[in-house]
C-alpha cells in the first residue's frame, strides 16, 4: 500500500473597496489535505482541514472497500520544489500602499466610484508519497480587481481595471488606469460593422476547444474534434498548448497525479493541426492516447479528468504590429456569452475601448459579438502578441462579426 | 464562551457542513466521499472599517478573535454606531432538519439509490458519456454577537442529478436532470423523470437546427424565467451597488414604475429549498419581500451596512458562500409571481417566435443573457422544430416591460451542480422560478 499526501494551502490578505476607500480587510489562512492510499489496483481518499492525523488516513483506509479502481503507479522518485514568490510585503504596508492607490485615483478621476478587491494571495501546492514523490509549487500573487462606475451611470458597473502579477506594480496599474479612464470619458462609434480585429480574454475563445480537446470525450466519440485529430483545422499560426509555466498563476507544475511536461508545456494543437487529446492516467490507457497529465479534482477527491489549463502560444509580433495600423476593438466585459454545440459563439460586449494597439482611443457602445469555432481560430485568426500591451496580458487579436 | 473585545462590535459565525458524494462516471464508481466540516468567519467592527478572519481551527478561535482585533482601532461608542445600532438581536434555534438529517443515511443506502437511476441512462444507447451524482449537505450555522445574537438553525438538501452527453451525427449535445429535493426518502422512484429528459434531449440532439438570428418574442419555461428575474432584475435589486452613488439613488427610486402591470417579483429566504436563509449571515431574520409589486418598485435588498447606508429597513440577504468569506448582499429565493393564463394560451398568439425551455447559465447587469441548453421555434401558435442558440440577450430595463403573459403555476428550482456566482463568492445556492412568461423583443443569436 502507498500512502499518498496532496495539500492545498491558500494565505490571502484581501481589501475590499467600497465607493472608493478601504471598508474592510479579510485574513485568511487555510490548509487543505486529501490523503490517498493505493492497494492492489484501488485507491481510497478521504480530506480534511489542517494537517491530516492518523483519522484521516484511516479514512481513507476505508474507503478502498469501495473498490474504486486505480489500475496505475503512483509517480515514484522524483522530487521538485517550484519557488515563484518574490512579493515581499507586510499587510500593514499593503494596506498603506492602496490607500495610496486610491488616494491618487480618487483625486485624478473624482467622477468614478472604484469598487471592489486587491489581493494578495500566496499558494503552497505539494503532492507527497512514501514511494519518493515530493513535489512542491509555491506562488504569490497580487491580484487588481477594481470595478469602475462614472458617477453619471445609471449601470451597476461601466468597466473594470485588472492586473495581476508577482510583483506590487502598483505605478504600472495607476497608469493602466490613467489610459483607460481618460479613453472612457471619450465616446466613439464602432468603426464599421462587420467582420473587424477584436481583442479578447483567451479563456472565453477556447472554452470550445478546451471542451473538445479532452480525451475522455473524444475517445467516447462525443467531441467536435472526434473526426479531426492529426487533421489541420485551424489557422497555420495557432500552436495550443497544455500551459503549466511561469506564465499561469498557481497552478502547479504537477496534475493531481504527480505527471509533468518537459518545460511544463504540452502541444496539443500545432500549426493549425489538432495533434493529440490531453488525457489523464485513466483515459491514456483506455483509449490508447499520449498521457498528457492533464488530471485535476478538488483536494479530496479521485485524480479525473475535466478541463486543461490552456494557452495559445504568443507569435512574434506585437499588438500593434498584429492590428497593423488599423483600429481594433479591445473587450473588457463581454458577459454571458457561449457556444452552441456546434460551435457558433455569440456574446454582447458591456464594454470595449477602441484601440490602435498602443493607444486607448475612446469608449465604445454596447453591441454583440460572434463567430464560428473553425473561422475564428481559422482565417480569422490574427495572432497571440508578444509583448502585454494592456493590463500586463499578453493579446488574442481574432476577427470577429461586430453589430449592435 | 466567547470573550468579545472591548469597544469593538465582533460577530462569529461558525459553520459545520456535512456533505456525501457519490459519482456514477460512464456506469463505473468514481468518487464517494463524505466530508464533514468545520470552520468559522470572524468579524470585527471598529467604526471605521470590518475586519475579517476565516479559521479552521475553532478550538483556538478566541486567539483568532484576539489576533483579529489588534487590527482595530477600539471605539468606545461603537454601539452607538449606526450600523452596529441597526443589527438585529435574535436569539433562537431552528434546527428543523435534524430529525431527518442526511447524515443519519448511511452511505449505501445513498449509493443504492443512486444504482436505481443507472439503468435508466443504459436504456439509451447514444448517450456517450454519463455521470450520475448523488448529493447531499446538511449545514447547521450558529451565530454570535457581541450585540447578543444568538441563532442556530440548519437546512440541508439531497439530490440525484445525472449529467449526459449523447452525439448523433458530428454534434455532440450536453443534458441533465436534477431530482432536487430536502428529504431523502422523496428522491426514489422518479426514474420516469429522467426517462423523458432524455428522450426530449435525444430528440433536440437529432433534429435540432442553427437559430436564424433576429428578434424574437420568446416563452420562458419556469425554470428560465427564475433565471431571467434573478439576472435581470434580481441583480440589480442587490443594493451595496448603490451604497454613495446619488446616480444610481435617484434611478432606484422606490415608487418607480420599472415593469409591466402584472409583473411582480418576490424575494424570501423562508422558502424551504437552495435559498432557505431563516437568518442571514448577520444574523438578521428573513423574510418575504417584494421586490416589484404590479410594476412598481416596492424594495430591494439589503446587509445591515446598505441599510443603513440607504436608510432603509433589514431584509436579510446578507450571505456568504462559505465560512472563509464575509457576507455581501444577495439574493436567497426570488421568483415571478404567477398569472391567469395557461401555457398553451401565451404561445397560441405568437405566430413566429421561441419557446425557451431549459438554460446552461446567464448572466445580467444592464444587459442580461441567457444561453439555452434547449430551445423551440414557436410557428402558428404551436411548438415547432427544435433550435441552437448561442444567447438571448436584452436591455433588463425595456425587457421588464415587455412581459405581457404569465401561466398561471409557479414551480421553483435550484441548481445542485452550479449556483449564483457575485465577484469572487461562487457559486451560492440560491432558489428561483415562476410561471411560463411570454416576453417580446428578445434578441437571440
Amino acid at each position: 500500500m502507498i500512502r499518498e499526501l496532496y495539500q492545498k494551502t491558500v494565505r490571502e490578505t484581501s481589501i475590499n473597496i467600497t465607493n472608493c476607500a478601504i471598508d474592510s480587510v479579510r485574513k485568511k489562512s487555510i490548509m487543505k489535505s486529501g490523503c490517498r492510499v493505493y492497494d492492489n489496483g484501488f485507491i481510497g481518499v478521504a480530506g480534511t482541514f489542517g494537517e491530516p492525523t492518523e483519522k484521516t488516513w484511516a479514512e481513507a483506509e476505508e474507503r478502498l472497500k469501495d473498490q474504486i479502481p486505480y489500475p496505475f503507479e503512483p509517480e515514484k522518485n522524483r522530487k521538485r520544489v517550484r519557488d515563484l514568490r518574490q512579493l515581499n510585503i507586510s499587510d500593514e504596508e499593503f494596506i498603506k500602499e492602496m490607500e495610496d492607490l486610491l488616494k491618487t485615483l480618487n483625486s485624478e478621476y473624482p467622477d468614478f466610484i472604484f469598487s471592489h478587491k486587491i489581493n494578495i494571495c500566496e499558494s503552497e501546492i505539494s503532492l507527497k508519497n512514501d514511494a519518493g514523490l515530493d513535489y512542491v509549487n509555491y506562488d504569490k500573487t497580487i491580484e487588481y480587481v477594481l470595478l469602475v462606475k462614472h458617477r453619471d451611470s445609471i449601470n451597476i458597473i461601466d468597466s473594470g481595471l485588472i492586473r495581476q502579477g508577482r510583483t506590487l506594480q502598483k505605478k504600472e496599474f495607476i497608469e493602466d488606469a490613467r489610459m483607460f479612464l481618460d479613453a472612457f470619458r471619450n465616446e466613439v462609434s464602432l468603426p464599421q460593422q462587420g467582420k473587424i480585429p477584436v481583442i479578447v480574454e483567451p479563456g472565453m475563445l477556447l472554452s470550445k476547444i478546451n471542451e473538445s480537446l479532452n480525451g475522455e470525450q473524444i475517445g467516447f466519440g462525443t467531441s467536435l474534434f472526434c473526426n479531426k485529430i492529426n487533421t489541420k483545422v485551424f489557422n497555420s499560426d495557432l500552436h495550443i498548448i497544455q500551459d503549466r509555466t511561469e506564465e499561469k498563476y498557481h497552478t502547479p507544475f504537477f496534475d493531481t497525479e504527480g505527471v509533468t511536461q518537459k518545460d511544463d508545456v504540452y502541444y496539443l494543437v500545432r500549426n493549425g493541426v489538432i495533434e493529440k487529446a490531453y488525457t489523464d492516467k485513466m483515459n491514456a490507457k483506455r483509449f490508447s492516447m499520449p498521457l498528457t497529465g492533464s488530471a485535476s479534482g478538488d483536494y479530496d477527491e479521485v485524480p479525473s479528468l475535466s478541463s486543461a489549463d490552456l494557452s495559445i502560444v504568443p507569435g512574434k509580433k506585437t499588438l500593434k504590429e498584429l492590428i497593423n495600423g488599423g483600429p481594433a476593438i479591445l473587450v473588457i466585459m463581454a458577459s454571458g456569452g457561449d457556444y452552441t454545440s456546434s460551435g457558433d459563439f455569440a456574446s454582447p460586449v458591456q464594454m470595449a475601448y477602441l484601440t490602435d494597439g498602443e493607444k486607448i482611443i475612446g469608449k465604445l457602445p454596447e453591441f454583440n459579438i460572434s463567430g464560428n469555432l473553425y473561422e475564428i481560430f481559422g482565417d480569422d485568426f490574427i495572432g497571440m502578441s508578444c509583448d502585454r500591451a494592456f493590463m500586463g496580458e499578453k493579446a488574442l487579436v481574432v476577427k470577429m462579426n461586430v453589430n449592435y | 464562551m466567547i470573550q468579545f473585545p472591548k469597544d469593538l462590535y465582533t460577530d462569529v459565525r461558525i459553520e459545520t457542513v456535512y456533505k456525501t458524494t457519490i459519482l456514477v462516471e460512464n456506469f463505473q464508481l468514481k468518487q464517494k466521499k463524505i466530508k464533514e466540516e468545520k470552520g468559522a468567519l470572524i468579524r470585527i467592527y471598529d467604526g471605521t472599517r470590518w475586519f475579517y478572519g476565516a479559521t479552521t481551527d475553532i478550538s483556538n478561535l478566541q486567539k483568532e478573535i484576539d489576533n483579529l482585533a489588534k487590527m482595530a482601532k477600539p471605539n468606545p461608542s461603537i454601539y452607538d454606531d449606526p450600523i452596529v445600532k441597526k443589527f438585529e438581536i435574535n436569539r433562537e434555534t431552528l434546527l428543523r432538519y435534524q430529525d431527518s438529517n442526511v447524515s443519519k443515511v448511511s452511505i449505501e443506502d445513498k449509493h443504492d439509490l443512486l444504482n436505481s437511476y443507472v439503468p435508466v441512462v443504459k436504456e439509451f444507447p447514444q448517450v456517450k458519456m454519463s455521470q450520475i451524482y448523488y448529493l447531499d449537505k446538511y449545514t447547521e450555522k450558529h451565530i454570535i454577537s457581541s450585540k447578543g445574537t444568538d441563532v442556530k438553525f440548519d437546512a440541508q438538501y439531497c439530490c440525484v442529478t445525472v449529467r449526459y452527453r449523447m452525439q448523433e451525427g458530428d454534434v455532440p449535445h450536453n443534458g441533465s436532470k436534477d431530482i432536487y429535493k430536502m428529504y431523502f426518502n422523496e428522491l426514489a422512484n422518479r426514474q420516469d423523470e429522467v426517462r423523458e429528459e432524455l428522450k426530449k434531449d435525444l430528440e433536440y440532439c437529432t433534429q435540432a437546427v442553427p437559430v436564424k438570428p433576429g428578434v424574437y418574442t420568446c416563452v420562458l419555461s419556469p425554470v428560465v424565467t427564475g433565471v431571467f428575474a434573478h439576472e435581470s432584475f434580481g441583480h440589480k435589486s442587490e443594493s451595496d451597488f448603490m451604497v454613495g452613488d446619488e446616480t444610481m439613488k435617484r434611478e432606484w427610486t422606490i415608487g418607480k414604475v420599472v415593469g409591466s402591470t402584472s409583473l411582480n417579483i418576490i424575494e424570501t429566504g423562508l422558502i424551504p429549498g437552495a435559498g432557505y436563509v431563516p437568518f442571514d449571515d448577520e444574523g438578521t431574520r428573513g423574510r418575504k419581500n417584494y421586490i416589484i409589486k404590479n410594476g412598481v418598485l416596492t424594495g430591494r435588498l439589503h446587509s445591515c451596512n446598505t441599510a443603513v447606508a440607504l436608510d432603509e429597513e433589514l431584509t436579510g440577504n446578507a450571505r456568504a458562500v462559505s465560512f472563509e468569506y464575509e457576507p455581501i448582499v444577495r439574493m436567497t429565493t426570488t421568483y415571478i409571481e404567477a398569472g391567469n393564463q395557461t401555457k398553451d394560451e401565451l404561445i397560441k398568439s405568437i405566430d413566429e417566435g421561441i419557446y425557451i425551455e431549459d438554460i446552461k447559465h446567464g448572466s445580467g447587469m444592464t444587459t442580461f443573457t441567457i444561453a439555452p441548453r434547449k430551445a423551440y421555434m414557436i410557428r402558428n401558435g404551436r411548438i415547432a422544430e427544435p433550435v441552437r442558440i448561442s444567447v438571448i440577450t436584452g436591455n433588463v430595463m425595456k425587457t421588464l416591460h415587455e412581459i405581457d403573459g404569465f401561466s398561471n403555476e409557479v414551480e421553483l428550482f435550484s441548481f445542485p451542480l452550479g449556483g449564483c456566482g457575485k465577484m469572487e463568492q461562487f457559486p451560492l445556492s440560491v432558489g428561483f422560478g415562476g410561471p411560463y412568461i411570454r416576453v417580446h423583443g428578445i434578441n437571440v443569436q
